[in-house]
């Protein structure tokens, strides 16, 4: 039987540890087995209940310091969290405003790279026979605005360029490129390649956008018709 | 109001009161058949813990004399320095600290659900698994085959083999759970399951996804932290929340505080680990958001402090002879005081001082060591009498033990806080050369080699109590192993 020798005050550890046998007491006079099974029995007789659950009210103050430490890291992540871009950044230096940021990352060149150079060639020299160069070419360098135009909103029909005729289809941007876009990659064939015309600003480009809104490919002959107004 | 407060307040008395009935029911009948349950497989846990706890703590300790001495064994490859630490790291974390919380979980959820083990023969095979999985990762490391990323040093199919071995684990706690006797759940229980639900989750995602560059480094901490999440943490609050009431005799202070906690704990502690990576690459938002929780952190550590003073609280003069609420005690103070202190150190304006400085291995000592290693200690010096059906013999060996890993942890800790926090200011100096600001740590390190040294000499005495107990040797006891004779009711 189990419980046989189980002390009548189990459940105080204390009174329990003032029995006379209680402590460290070694009888050689039983038989190993039957001890082994007395200890066992004495250890678990001796334990106290499975551990349950007191129902204190938790302390005001415990509440009070978990809603100021919520409202103070609230304040932490507004602060400290910038625009929830991917940029990595220094907390202490404010984010740059978006429209800044962009400029810094749109490159003409590789813009050019991208979806220019497959008709106009990596030199600016175009197809010969079926698209025209850029390098020399006055519709290039003479006036920002023209290739800007052209750029937004393509181009279809005959044109002369240095003296040889073409007769293709060019796609338009508008949709695909911003303003600045516009700008980098009109800037980009005006000053490469040995073309050194001045360059153009977004805010041109926008107000050309704006102009012509909502309209198909150019024709060089209107192209040529809005030059010789403007000039 | 006072009306209403009123009633609450005799609710709770009603709930406590029907609570405390049904302790009645259990019975030595019924403990005695659920240690005899989990017997074997609880020791095979613990004793190839112990195992995994001598190896380590000697990876440790030769690792922490290379910090002074670097010269020493420095012409093996397999010593190096660059080896040694993470194979340290490993086998105390997935040997030491799994194996023996494995163990604990096993025996706490049969007893918690008032049934013996069920499915028991899956844990042979689960702890052979496990140590066959650890025992191939540390040579891996040790013979260069280590993956490279902290915490995920064992190359993928030693994880693998550790994952299924954790598989045959849960299965058995989730079994035994399934048929449990109680109504109510007791909070170690939560902290038991939902670590055995998250542990795999985390696991399998760390060592089997595919992530390069930047989003492997965050994949890494995210890891990093959350295996403390997940599994380190949930075992030594499970062994706290269990052991302070159980040893002491009264019920835990407040149901609600638990529930405070534990789902505080869960909300908040998951998001901790980009913290490690302020400075970093990573989106700011990302780093803040980590940062945010690990402050909120000190709500849950909050909640589970108060519940565990308020139920120490007047019992304190127990600790002066039992082994076990010593170690229990003592751990989860360090609770308390590792949490507040990784809560600080994730704020940017302290984390650029101690960042990359011995501060941060304090910290980590203090947590794994004086928290969860201790409660482990505690734990063991509960269970093994119930398994081996034999006392300690040697109280006198018990108070070596604490007295030589407590004071030794506090050392390594106090001494690493320190130098680490002057090294982190003469990083930041740049009046100082780096080299200045090494040269400056090494008193410091000795002192932690002397706490270190402390520490393996109380596992050494501890793993030789061990198996004196198992071999029931020793003089035969019929009281337990109090440091000193418990005073009278009158005087508590």
């Amino acid at each position: 039987m189990t419980m046989m020798n189980k002390p009548d005050n189990q459940n105080d550890p204390k009174k329990e540890n003032l029995e006379p046998e209680g402590k460290f007491r070694d009888d050689p006079t039983e038989s190993d087995e039957s001890d082994v099974y007395t200890i066992h029995d004495r250890i678990v007789s001796r334990e106290k209940g499975e551990p349950d659950e007191g129902f204190e009210p938790t302390p005001w103050w415990v509440w009070t310091i978990s809603v100021l430490v919520l409202f103070a890291m609230g304040f932490y992540l507004g602060k400290y969290s910038g625009t929830f871009g991917t940029i990595a950044h220094e907390v202490e230096m404010p984010p740059r405003p978006a429209e800044e940021r962009v400029e810094r990352e749109v490159r003409g060149d590789q813009l050019y790279a991208g979806m220019c150079q497959p008709c106009h060639g990596s030199d600016g020299m175009g197809t010969p026979g079926r698209y025209p160069p850029l390098v020399g070419s006055r519709w290039v360098t003479d006036d920002a605005e023209t290739p800007a135009r052209i750029v937004l909103f393509g181009l279809e029909g005959p044109i002369q360029v240095l003296g040889q005729t073409y007769n293709e289809q060019m796609d338009h941007f508008a949709h695909r490129l911003n303003d600045r876009e516009v700008a980098a990659v009109v800037n980009f064939i005006r000053t490469s390649w040995g073309n050194d015309a001045p360059e153009i600003e977004p805010e041109r480009v926008a107000e050309l956008r704006e102009e012509h809104e909502g309209r198909g490919r150019w024709r060089a002959s209107e192209l040529q018709a809005l030059r010789n107004n403007q000039q | 109001m006072t009306q209403e407060s009123k009633t609450n307040v005799n609710e709770a008395t009603e709930r406590a009161k029907a609570f405390h009935q049904h302790e009645t029911m259990d019975d030595t009948e019924l403990r005695i058949k659920i240690d005899e349950s989990v017997t074997s497989q609880t020791a095979i846990f613990f004793a190839t813990s112990l195992f995994w706890l001598l190896i380590g703590s000697i990876f440790g300790l030769i690792a922490s004399y290379k910090m002074h001495w670097p010269d020493w064994l420095g012409e093996y490859a397999v010593l190096t320095f660059g080896r040694i630490r993470p194979a340290h790291l490993n086998t105390v974390a997935y040997g030491w600290i799994s194996l023996a919380g494995a163990g604990t979980l096993l025996w706490m959820t049969s007893r918690l659900t008032r049934v013996p083990l069920q499915w028991g023969w899956m844990l042979y095979i689960s702890a052979f698994l496990w140590n066959v999985g650890v025992a191939f990762g540390t040579a891996a490391i040790l013979f260069g085959y280590s993956r490279g990323m902290e915490w995920l040093e064992f190359p993928r199919i030693a994880g693998a083999i550790i994952a299924v071995g954790f598989v045959f684990f849960a299965l058995p706690i989730l079994k035994t759970f399934v048929r449990r006797k109680v109504k109510h759940i007791y909070v170690s229980l939560w902290y038991i399951l939902a670590s055995v639900v998250w542990f795999p989750l985390l696991y399998l995602t760390a060592n089997f996804g595919h992530y390069q560059g930047v989003v492997e480094a965050g994949m890494n901490w995210w890891y990093g932290h959350n295996l403390l999440t997940v599994w380190v943490t949930p075992i030594g609050l499970a062994i706290a929340y269990y052991f302070l009431p159980k040893v002491i005799g009264r019920p835990i202070y407040s149901y609600y505080l638990s529930l405070l906690g534990f789902w505080s704990f869960a909300l908040f502690y998951n998001w901790n680990g980009i913290h490690h990576l302020i400075g970093g690459p990573l989106p700011t938002w990302l780093v803040t958001v980590s940062i945010v929780a690990s402050v909120m952190m000190v709500i849950p550590v909050l909640a589970v402090a108060v519940n565990h003073h308020m139920t120490t609280f007047k019992h304190f003069n127990m600790l002066k002879y039992s082994p076990t609420l010593r170690f229990t005690v003592f751990g989860a103070m360090s609770y308390t005081a590792v949490s507040l202190q990784g809560s600080a150190m994730a704020l940017r304006s302290i984390n650029e001082v101690t960042h990359f400085t011995h501060y941060t291995v304090g910290h980590a000592h203090l947590g794994v060591y004086a928290f969860s290693t201790m409660l482990l200690f505690g734990a063991i010096y509960y269970i093994m009498p119930r398994l081996s059906k034999w006392e300690w013999p040697y109280p006198r060996l018990v108070r070596l033990h604490f007295w030589l890993t407590a004071i030794g942890v506090i050392i390594y800790v106090v001494a690493l806080t320190i130098g680490g926090w002057y090294q982190g200011l003469n990083m930041n100096n740049s009046d100082v050369s780096f080299i200045d600001s090494v040269v400056k740590t090494i008193p410091y390190l000795y002192l932690r080699s002397l706490g270190g040294t402390l520490m393996v000499a109380g596992h050494l005495i501890f793993i030789y109590h061990f198996v004196l107990m198992v071999k029931r040797a020793g003089p035969r006891r019929f009281a337990p192993p109090w440091f000193k004779k418990p005073v009278e009711e009158s005087a508590v």
